[in-house]
């Protein structure tokens, strides 16, 4: 896979994909990293556009690519629109470094195919119930960044977050997991270094 | 059948497996916003209306033109029908199934069938410098794979026609057993298409399907979509 990193943002409908993009675009300008957006909505152009308006990017760097109401096969078995929208926007940006692609809201089984991305974070929410992690749906298990979300939330809907710990910690044995309240900012310098880290690993950002 | 002609047979399969990723299921070819328009119809009018498009445009263009690519003297004659075809899709929505949906079989084609690694025609429909439709690229894969032409052309039309169906099934229009029922029932509509466009000439192609290309139209300026057409 040549040319700009690919970085997937998976998980359910409502756990804070958009909102992890809009937080994370700021800091990639920041730090001088030439980025672009792929957004995979489910039905509307609805995410596509609330980044476009969001003033965090330049809307010409935002695409959207309808799925055939099937949003994990755009992203796993067929990542065909996906890769053709890329190449668009290579073409169109010769300097692109980063290509965020947020998936349409799926379920916990949904996970991307290395044929698309380079590396990618599921996002799940506390809200939508502590036992998720325990579920070990493969989105869970296989991302290489694991965000659990709405932390804020969690003793207002009876999520016990040390409960998502323990069973997060056994889920996915050596690999990371950080807990956020994205609207706050809670934990999201810590995404940030880590999704950055770990693409330098990868050899692509310098 | 001679051993090697199963290899043959087997890439064929491969080809129009759906799982093989050329990008066809974000396409419903203007079938959504025509479902959407008729909320009443029912699996036998959805069913003729998907016929339609095999029988007046898929039939009678693209079915064509796969014959002719597959037996095109050279790769200036794949660029001149490529272009041809594309001057024959009216709508922006018909060029974008086509011409994505070929595009992402030659890349897929050169990166996983050997025998394709350096076809000169698909090479530039991955470098861009021709519109790639899919018709043009299943006659070029098919023959690189010595798949015979009226394979090829069947292929083509069955593809088409079970992916048209598949749409109808994941917009909870049609069941997956009644849409197996009709591929089934349907072999003798696509022998005949397919007998039909490998005698067409080039100068016999045309594409007729108004209500739907209105609808594939229409749809291009839908904001609420599942599909790309």
């Amino acid at each position: 896979m040549t040319g700009a990193i690919r970085i997937g943002i998976g998980g359910p409908v409502g756990s804070g994909k958009t909102r992890l993009l809009e937080r994370l675009l700021p800091m990639f300008a920041t730090a001088g990293i030439d980025t672009a957006v792929i957004t995979n909505d489910l039905m509307t152009e609805e995410d596509a556009e609330r980044v476009r308006r969001s003033g965090l990017i330049d809307p010409a760097r935002v695409m959207a690519v309808e799925t055939g109401a099937c949003p994990h096969t755009a992203i796993r078995e067929d990542p065909s629109a996906n890769l053709a929208a890329i190449d668009v926007l290579e073409r169109r940006f010769a300097g692109l470094e980063v290509v965020l692609i947020e998936s349409g809201g799926d379920n916990l089984a949904a996970t991307f195919t290395s044929d698309l991305v380079d590396y990618w974070v599921f996002v799940i929410d506390t809200a939508a119930g502590d036992d998720i992690p325990r579920k070990k749906g493969l989105g869970l298990l296989q991302a290489d960044l694991l965000v659990v979300n709405k932390i804020d939330l969690a003793p207002l809907v009876g999520a016990d977050l040390d409960l998502m710990r323990r069973d997060v910690a056994v889920a996915r044995p050596g690999k990371p997991t950080i807990f956020t309240d994205l609207r706050s900012g809670v934990g999201l310098d810590e995404a940030f270094d880590r999704i950055v880290r770990d693409a330098l690993t990868l050899g692509v950002l310098t | 059948m001679p051993p090697d002609r199963w290899d043959a047979e087997l890439a064929w399969l491969q080809l129009h497996d759906s799982a093989f990723p050329s990008g066809r299921f974000v396409h419903s070819n203007g079938l959504e916003a025509w479902l959407a328009a008729h909320p009443a119809a029912g699996a036998e009018v959805i069913a003729a209306v998907i016929e339609a498009h095999l029988r007046h445009n898929v039939g009678t263009l693209d079915a064509v033109c796969v014959a002719h690519a597959y037996r095109a003297g050279s790769t200036a004659d794949l660029v001149r029908l490529d272009r041809l075809v594309r001057a024959h899709k009216l709508s922006a929505a018909a060029r974008t199934a086509s011409e994505s949906c070929g595009r992402q079989l030659a890349l897929a084609a050169r990166r996983t069938l050997a025998p394709l690694d350096h076809d000169e025609f698909l090479g530039l429909v991955a470098a861009g410098e021709t519109p790639g439709n899919l018709a043009v690229v299943e006659g070029v894969v098919h023959r690189g794979l010595s798949i015979g032409l009226a394979r090829a052309v069947l292929g083509h039309l069955r593809s088409a026609y079970s992916g048209m169906l598949s749409a109808g099934v994941r917009l909870g229009r049609i069941g997956p057993l009644e849409t197996q029922r009709r591929l089934f029932a349907g072999a003798p509509l696509l022998v005949e298409l397919a007998g039909a466009a490998v005698e067409t000439p080039i100068d016999g192609i045309s594409a007729v399907t108004p209500e739907l290309d209105v609808y594939a139209m229409r749809h291009e300026t839908t904001a609420a979509r599942l599909f790309s057409t």
